[in-house]
């Protein structure tokens, strides 16, 4: 019997497959009306890239982790801003009203020298040095 | 037996397998979506925003996906919803009602870079923009993009005979337009 050549004798135009594949995917899209509107070069991939990257930071898991770490940061501000300014307010306000008190009660009726003489000496020291620099 | 679909979604729920599958779902349909969007918000910053936004809720919700209607036309829903809350919020923040709003933008094409269309599909969708919400969106899927009533009704949890009775309304007032 014969020998056949089994090579395939048929050829194709070059990237026929490519081509071919490109057009059946043209022709299977319904039919769209031209709108007018274009995109910018490239948008589509950089679009990819930035739903993935931001897909990737909303994720459920780092999305629970950020809300725990605000929700503890903003209690340590909290505690940080709120105790301390509250402790100096209250301070501020005892102070006020003592000195308050003190005006209008205590040393209304007191003259320059009682006042001086209700002072300890350690306190009276540093006023009367600064006071006395100027005259030297 | 599994289809193809719900190994799909099942690979979408899977902490292990989310991110390729999810990558795979952006890189099939962002184009489809976007350009959906676009249609709405007419402006490609403004859909920008809106189909990234609408990736990040797919992404994030996509465990509530109970395979009810086909992932397409649930992705579809998310794109609307979420084109419509963009206008409504842009719109608020400038004081004016949607349709205002819309026809503003429409009436902006001509001078938009990313508009290239002929002067009859710009008067086309300054027509457009002049219809209601819902008329604009069913023409829009309708006339632009071919989707069916069937896939319409699923994506805006709609009847076909309304869909149908508002295409038509939507075309005849546009004719009526085009005829002044």
């Amino acid at each position: 019997m014969t020998d056949f050549n089994t090579k395939n004798p048929f050829k194709i135009p070059e990237n026929y497959f490519k081509e071919l594949e490109e057009n059946l995917i043209e022709n299977i899209q319904p039919t769209q009306k031209e709108h007018g509107f274009n995109v910018p070069k490239y948008y589509f991939n950089s679009l990819e890239e930035t739903i993935l990257r931001k897909s990737k930071k909303t994720s459920p898991f780092s999305r629970r982790k950020l809300i725990v770490s605000f929700t503890t940061l903003a209690a340590a501000l909290a505690l940080l801003f709120t105790i301390p300014s509250s402790q100096n307010s209250e301070t501020q306000i005892e102070e006020q009203a003592f000195n308050d008190y003190l005006e209008s009660y205590y040393l209304e009726d007191m003259n320059g020298y009682e006042i001086l003489s209700m002072l300890e000496d350690n306190e009276i020291d540093p006023y009367f040095d600064n006071s006395t620099k100027n005259y030297k | 037996m599994e289809t193809q679909q719900s190994i799909f979604i099942s690979s979408l729920k899977e902490p292990e397998t989310k991110e390729k599958a999810f990558k795979r779902l952006v890189q099939e349909y962002k184009e489809r979506l976007y350009w959906h969007i676009r249609k709405l918000v007419l402006d490609h910053d403004d859909a920008n925003d809106v189909v990234q936004n609408t990736f990040i809720k797919i992404h994030l919700n996509i465990h509530k996906f109970k395979g009810e209607s086909s992932l397409y036309t649930w992705m579809y829903r998310i794109a609307t919803n979420e084109s419509i809350n963009f206008i409504n919020s842009k719109s608020a923040k400038m004081g004016l009602q949607n349709q205002e709003w819309i026809e503003a933008k429409a009436e902006g094409l001509k001078a938009d870079s990313y508009f290239d269309g002929d002067e009859a599909t710009l008067t086309l969708h300054k027509l457009i923009a002049k219809l209601p919400e819902k008329q604009r969106i069913v023409f829009n899927m309708k006339y632009f993009d071919g989707i069916t009533y069937e896939s319409m009704s699923e994506i805006l949890n709609t009847s076909v005979g309304a869909l149908k009775a508002s295409y038509h309304h939507a075309v005849t007032k546009i004719k009526s337009k085009l005829n002044d």
